[in-house]
């Protein structure tokens, strides 16, 4: 395996309404279990990448938070490492200037002090199940300098709106980048996945700060595109969902309780990682009915279940009902209270009003540490 | 560094009476509760009762437990001046023996206890599941200015006569120890948990190790000298949930006590006494089904129950298919229950797969153990 930095890049997140007004999308709870930045750097570590950067744009304790000593992912040791890389100084001057290349820039440090010959980078927001080796064998097989990695989506007039869109030639050459606005159903859509050589990647990030401080790096490669740069691009053909609004969020989280979608994202040689809570496991006392959910470990669960996602901790009481809804860690649906299409955020308690009640096309949400 | 407090754990045993449990794995390394080891429980004690150097002596089938045991990260026993290290029987100039016995296990390796300067060594066994803080122990120990401490159970006069039995005078100074009295005179049964002045002990166990007619048994020999020499013993009572788990009945009961009780804070508080740490395993969340049925059971992540589900223990990586009823029993992790099979009043061991339709112990009133 080629010597490869990963790069976690953060500064592309979509938001996702209330649940990242103090977080990212990097370390929003997906399936009760993960938060979504466990998916791609378990993918970094399961195709051998152990020296990764996260490139962090806001919301550091948040992220700092979920890392936590960092070797969940079996990276941090005396032969690899995590780090996250901030850019004060971008965040200080503004969100214009606060782009993945100035970070990049600002803690060039994490390549220097490595002997990569190739950098990946990918996004937390793109859940894949995705072997970066093949990609990397492809990129050095065709002697390219930049890879993109695309999926040819059939549903991009409503998925993966606002997101890159590639025009790839027949010799498998991205020749052009536009935006997705919904037009067409078949599109491919740009994973913003790179694979780029240390050479190619270094004189890039010198050449973006003499064109516009404002380039994040898919603007950069989209103008050196127009300039006629020669940039491959790999096509990448399994599950890929992009969680970019909070509709999404609620709509795929639910896709994978169907066994048939979580074989695509979950497979037995590809584990996805992520930090220790020791938690005990689930118990589910006299009077609970569940159905269709998923539990995570530290529920206690003496109600109703139907169609929902439990993160750890999660305590439904006796009477209470929960249905078509996502409760965040340590929170607590009161004795006979109802819950449907809600997401209720981390240490809420539903113990006041009878029920909460969202609609299949309006969710309602709790805001974290509640008590309603 | 000098310490007051070093923990040995004796965790060498075959456990015969496990049968195929502990075919491949000494008993410490069972697996109970969903999630854990047996051996997690006596491990995460000391790591939540501030003891940060623990030898794990073991003989019997170690390299899972070897492995298991690693760095001792998994317990927070990896931080700096913290150590957990395992302690198998080594070649030395002298030659090469096995452990002759519990007390011949720790005179093997006082090169350890030496290393660590210990005040008192505090000896336990790997094969009981409770909660306990050993510094409470430890006060009485040092309160008492004795020479030996001796954990107590307070059982009934039936079960005193399974067990050692410490009689003690007012002062809780032990006068006498009886092993399996016919007739108990009291009913402090010994927990096989013990904390001694270490430099006594040393001495107690080389001239332990010269005698060719002892056992080399700490309850058999050890103890018995103590209370010969007028040594002080005292006695510290516990008065909690303990459970030796040395029978398939005593780990099925050990197992249904923590369905019933995990979360009763009377028996196992995981917020007051700390957490059981172990090993988390990279599992998917825990899903119950569109059709399932789970009620008063605990399910480890990992686990996909689809089935009928009824005061049982679905541990990490077991399938419980559709048309199953599972009742009163214990599944270890990766078994897969096959349509229309079902289990009572059974443990079924780790791997083992249940063909559709089989049916097992369904009038049975004796707990079976279900194995390839």
């Amino acid at each position: 395996m080629a010597k490869i930095v990963g790069y976690l890049n953060l500064h592309q997140s979509p938001e996702l309404g209330p649940l990242t007004a103090k977080r990212t999308i990097a370390s929003t709870s997906f399936l009760g279990r993960y938060a979504f930045m466990d998916i791609m750097l378990s993918n970094f570590t399961n195709s051998g990448i152990d020296r990764v950067g996260i490139l962090v744009n806001q919301h550091p304790r948040s992220i700092s938070k979920h890392l936590g000593s960092r070797n969940t992912w079996n990276v941090n040791t005396k032969i690899g490492f995590e780090v996250t890389a901030y850019n004060e100084n971008g965040v200080k001057r503004g969100s214009g200037y606060n782009t993945d290349i100035a970070n990049l820039i600002t803690n060039n440090w994490i390549l220097r002090q490595s002997e990569a010959e190739y950098v990946v980078i990918a996004p937390s927001h793109f859940v894949c199940s995705i072997d970066f080796r093949p990609i990397v064998d492809e990129h050095i097989k065709n002697k390219a300098e930049i890879t993109m990695v695309y999926k040819a989506s059939t549903n991009a007039n409503s998925e993966f709106i606002d997101r890159d869109v590639l025009t790839v030639s027949p010799e498998g050459r991205v020749i052009n980048v536009d935006r997705n606005r919904g037009a067409h159903t078949e599109a491919n859509i740009s994973m913003e996945t790179f694979v780029i050589n240390r050479a190619k990647f270094e004189s890039l990030l010198i050449e973006a700060g003499k064109i516009s401080p404002f380039f994040q790096l898919d603007d950069l490669l989209a103008f050196k595109i127009g300039g006629g740069e020669c940039i491959h691009a790999y096509q990448y053909s399994g599950y890929l969902r992009c969680f970019d609004t909070v509709r999404h969020y609620f709509d795929y989280s639910f896709e994978l309780l169907d066994i048939k979608v979580r074989r695509q994202l979950f497979k037995p040689d590809w584990p996805i990682y992520t930090v220790t809570h020791d938690t005990p496991p689930a118990k589910y006392g006299a009077g609970a009915d569940v159905k269709h959910s998923f539990i995570a470990n530290g529920c206690l669960i003496e109600g109703a279940v139907y169609s929902s996602i439990l993160s750890r901790g999660v305590h439904v009481q006796a009477g209470a009902s929960v249905d078509n809804s996502i409760i965040f860690t340590d929170s607590v649906i009161g004795r006979n209270k109802k819950v449907s299409y809600t997401i209720v955020d981390k240490e809420a308690k539903v113990t006041r009003v009878s029920e909460i009640i969202g609609h299949e096309t309006e969710i309602s949400y709790i805001s974290q540490g509640d008590e309603v | 560094m000098a310490k007051q407090l070093v923990a040995m754990i004796l965790a060498g045993g075959k456990g015969t009476r496990l049968y195929q449990l502990t075919r491949k794995d000494a008993k410490p390394a069972v697996s109970f509760g969903g999630k854990y080891k047996i051996i997690d429980f006596p491990l995460s004690n000391c790591a939540n009762s501030g003891i940060n150097t623990v030898g794990v002596v073991t003989q019997y089938e170690s390299i899972n437990l070897s492995t298991y045991i690693g760095n001792g990260e998994k317990w927070g026993l990896n931080g700096v001046g913290s150590h957990a290290v395992v302690l198998p029987p080594r070649q030395t100039e002298e030659g090469y023996y096995w452990f002759k016995g519990t007390a011949d296990a720790v005179f093997q390796n006082l090169q350890f206890l030496d290393a660590h300067e210990p005040e008192h060594v505090l000896i336990l066994s790997g094969d009981h599941i409770y909660q306990m803080d050993y510094q409470k122990m430890l006060e009485k120990h040092l309160e008492s200015k004795a020479d030996a401490t001796i954990a107590v159970l307070n059982v009934t006069l039936e079960e005193a006569k399974r067990f050692g039995i410490m009689n003690v005078d007012k002062k809780d100074r032990i006068v006498e120890f009886e092993e399996k009295p016919k007739e108990p005179k009291s009913t402090l049964a010994s927990m096989g948990i013990y904390i001694f002045k270490y430099k006594m002990l040393k001495q107690l166990l080389i001239k332990d190790a010269k005698d060719e007619v002892s056992e080399h048994d700490f309850g058999k020999n050890i103890i018995p000298e103590i209370i010969a020499k007028k040594k002080k013993a005292v006695v510290y009572r516990f008065d909690s949930y303990w459970k030796d788990v040395g029978t398939i009945k005593s780990l099925w009961e050990a197992n249904m006590d923590f369905i019933d009780h995990i979360d009763d804070t009377e028996m196992f508080d995981f917020k007051k006494n700390g957490r059981i740490y172990g090993e988390d395993t990279h599992s998917v969340p825990q899903y119950v089904g569109k059709h399932a049925v789970v009620k008063n059971s605990v399910i480890n992540q990992g686990a996909n129950v689809l089935g009928y589900v009824e005061h049982s223990l679905i541990s990490n990586e077991v399938l419980v298919e559709k048309y199953t009823v599972i009742v009163n029993s214990v599944l270890l992790p990766g078994v897969i229950v096959h349509k229309g099979a079902k289990i009572y009043n059974a443990i079924v061991a780790n791997n083992v797969e249940i063909e559709a339709g089989r049916i097992i112990n369904q009038d049975g009133d004796t707990i079976v153990l279900v194995y390839k």
